[in-house]
């Protein structure tokens, strides 16, 4: 078999010491921020990304990773404990979990939560493992057009399913399509929009605009809130599920795997929507739905089996194809430029070790975690109990000196805190950020193919070929449906289901 | 301003309009060989005519949305969010000529007081200097990042 000699390949890198160590230092890391609430997996990564410059890329790449679904099983913790999601991806959580809590039963919840995150992430590995290469030759075949069809379907979905108006969320990309052009002209070598400043000849970061939409803005947004959160610490005895717990969580789990993965796949679902639709669909088949919301043991594991599947989801198109499916793997393709690797097609035939030694440590950092989450709860309420006056002192001087030590640059702090205040005001008024940020990050790409496809003579080629169009076809299908009243109730109605 | 909607789809076509008529100062190329103002010349008509329907749409439901408008423009404790945002700007104007040890504990210092937390000056205090020492132990220390030591440094 091929796979598994490329395993074997993978774990033999995964096992050295050092990316064992790396693994764990994101496992932990991820945790952490999982656990605060201010602060997620985005920033953390943005902040990350100067630190692992000097570093060999699989290191990196392999605590990147571990950040990410570290975070995922973090955030069940507060969610569970304190009513609070340390992430958006467990706000889902909260509804069975919190009430499990209250009835004494905080322990078998965390314990359920951490088991069905492992098994929901080792089954997202093992089709991330399988699809990834299968979906790899595919996109070997494409060409411009239909890479350019396949971005902008990407953020045709990110804007689709984010949340509120869609065309506050397709004005957000164009204006990051837009930001995205600054800086050198990728043919011509002209440079554009820089105003004469030389931080801007290099465009405008992903670092720094991502760190101030995601790390600055949500601070200034929190202290406005000035939510004064109380925490206290139930009691928490045995976090062994019983026999029943596992009888009544075992086809949430696995519905959970199945839904959290595919799912993730799809660009612009993230980590959230799945969680709503677990347990949405867990609700629905129930033969007893009256106990959803008053504890029951599947709301919890149905929710944090599917946002760990859906991280295995997630990285199947920026391994295969090169297109980041969520804010967070657009990041990580920020890590992955830096190295000097493409992700994408080729990525699996230039650099085998890279893609099955982060599949390996995958395996291993999910058992990591199901071993350090158990013990470590105690930690984990205890750093809850921090309050926000002083924790977000520490996040603004992280963002701060992350940017800052990118490039040495000053004026990239000034960047910063411009993106921060345009985050802060544009949240305000109703307009998401992950579609900019997306639309930021794959700007140039997107540029890039769409020239390189009118060089082919003829402006009509996005036409010609049948799987650009086709896919063009259903981006332009997803951004304008709203505008007939018809989708845009039943879309609404979908939303409503999901609050 | 009968709906904060207005104001945005006005900021938003006020870009369209300004990326539209910068970018005719780049090549427009032919749509063959596309130069290098193409690309941001679509993009401006593109946001033109998304701010123009969002504006459309805000004229004609502006009377139905106070509860909306009433609920986007709470600005709450802007006056701290402000604050911080000013204290953000000072730090990084000053960062490479104090150096990052005095900037970053003031930094730490004052929007600790300004964020509306209850902590006696003396705590306030702890916690700067300790994130500034974790600083100098992790950044400098461990990951050996340069950072400017400003009139500290010699």
């Amino acid at each position: 078999m091929d796979i598994l000699s490329n395993l074997f390949m993978g774990f033999g890198i995964a096992l050295l010491p050092v990316k064992l160590l790396f693994c764990f230092v994101g496992v932990l890391i991820g945790t952490l921020i999982g656990v605060l609430p201010g602060i997620g997996p985005v920033a953390t990564i943005s902040l990350l990304l100067p630190v692992t410059f000097g570093m060999d890329p699989i290191n990196s790449i392999i605590m990147l990773c571990g950040v990410y679904y570290g975070a995922m099983y973090g955030g069940s913790t507060t969610s569970i404990l304190v009513n609070i999601p340390g992430e958006a991806a467990s706000v889902v959580t909260c509804l069975d979990g919190y009430q499990m809590a209250r009835q004494g039963r905080a322990g078998p919840a965390l314990g359920m939560s951490a088991f069905g995150s492992f098994i929901g992430g080792t089954i997202s590995i093992i089709g991330l493992m399988l699809l990834a290469p299968l979906l790899a030759r595919v996109a070997l075949k494409c060409g411009p057009p239909e890479l350019f069809g396949l971005m902008l379907f990407g953020l045709a979905m990110v804007t689709y399913l984010c949340k509120g108006s869609v065309l506050k969320g397709l004005i957000m990309a164009v204006a990051g399509l837009a930001v995205s052009i600054i800086g050198v002209d990728p043919i011509y070598g002209l440079s554009r929009f820089t105003l004469d400043s030389n931080t801007l000849l290099d465009g405008v970061g992903i670092v720094p605009a991502a760190m101030g939409m995601f790390g600055i803005a949500e601070v200034l947004t929190n202290l406005e809130r000035s939510v004064a959160q109380e925490v206290f610490a139930p009691r928490i005895s045995g976090i062994f599920p019983t026999a029943k717990d596992w009888l009544d969580s075992k086809w949430a789990i696995a519905r959970g795997s199945l839904i959290g993965f595919f799912l993730g796949i799809l660009p612009g679902a993230g980590t959230i929507i799945p969680t709503f639709i677990a347990y949405t669909v867990e609700k629905r088949l129930s033969p007893h739905p009256e106990r959803f919301g008053q504890g029951a043991i599947e709301g919890v594991a149905a929710p944090e089996t599917a946002n760990n599947a859906a991280t295995g989801g997630s990285l199947v198109p920026l391994l295969s194809l090169g297109i980041p499916a969520n804010v967070t793997m657009a990041i990580l393709l920020g890590a992955f430029i830096i190295h000097g690797i493409e992700p994408g097609p080729l990525l699996l035939n230039r650099h085998p070790d890279l893609f099955w030694g982060t599949i390996a440590s995958m395996y291993i950092g999910n058992g990591m975690l199901l071993i350090l989450n158990l013990p470590l709860i105690g930690l984990w309420v205890k750093i809850l109990r921090i309050p926000y006056s002083i924790l977000f002192p520490l996040i603004l001087l992280f963002c701060f000196l992350g940017v800052y030590s990118l490039n040495n640059n000053q004026y990239e702090i000034l960047i910063m805190i411009i993106f921060g205040v345009f985050g802060y005001l544009s949240s305000k008024f109703g307009f998401e950020g992950a579609p900019f940020l997306m639309a930021l990050v794959l700007g140039p790409m997107v540029e890039a193919a769409f020239r390189q496809s009118l060089l082919y003579g003829d402006p009509l080629i996005f036409f010609r070929r049948p799987a650009a169009a086709a896919i063009l076809f259903l981006s332009v299908f997803l951004a304008i449906s709203p505008l007939f009243s018809g989708i845009a109730k039943r879309r609404k109605k979908l939303e409503e289901a999901l609050e | 301003m009968k709906h904060p909607d207005l104001l945005s789809a006005i900021f938003w076509l006020a870009l369209g309009l300004l990326l539209t008529f910068w970018s005719s100062a780049y090549s427009f190329g032919e749509v063959n060989r596309p130069g290098p103002g193409f690309f941001p010349f679509c993009l401006g008509i593109l946001l033109i005519l998304l701010a123009t329907l969002l504006l459309a749409k805000t004229l004609k439901a502006s009377s139905v949305s106070i509860k909306s408008a009433s609920a986007a423009v709470m600005f709450g404790e802007w006056k701290r969010v402000a604050l911080i945002v000013v204290i953000l700007l000072i730090a990084s104007f000053v960062f490479e000529q104090l150096g990052y040890l005095i900037t970053l504990f003031a930094m730490v210092l004052f929007s600790m007081r300004g964020g509306g937390g209850s902590q006696s000056w003396k705590k306030i205090f702890l916690v700067s200097a300790l994130a500034t020492v974790s600083v100098y132990l992790v950044f400098v220390l461990l990951l050996k990042q340069l950072l400017p030591t400003g009139i500290l440094g010699g």
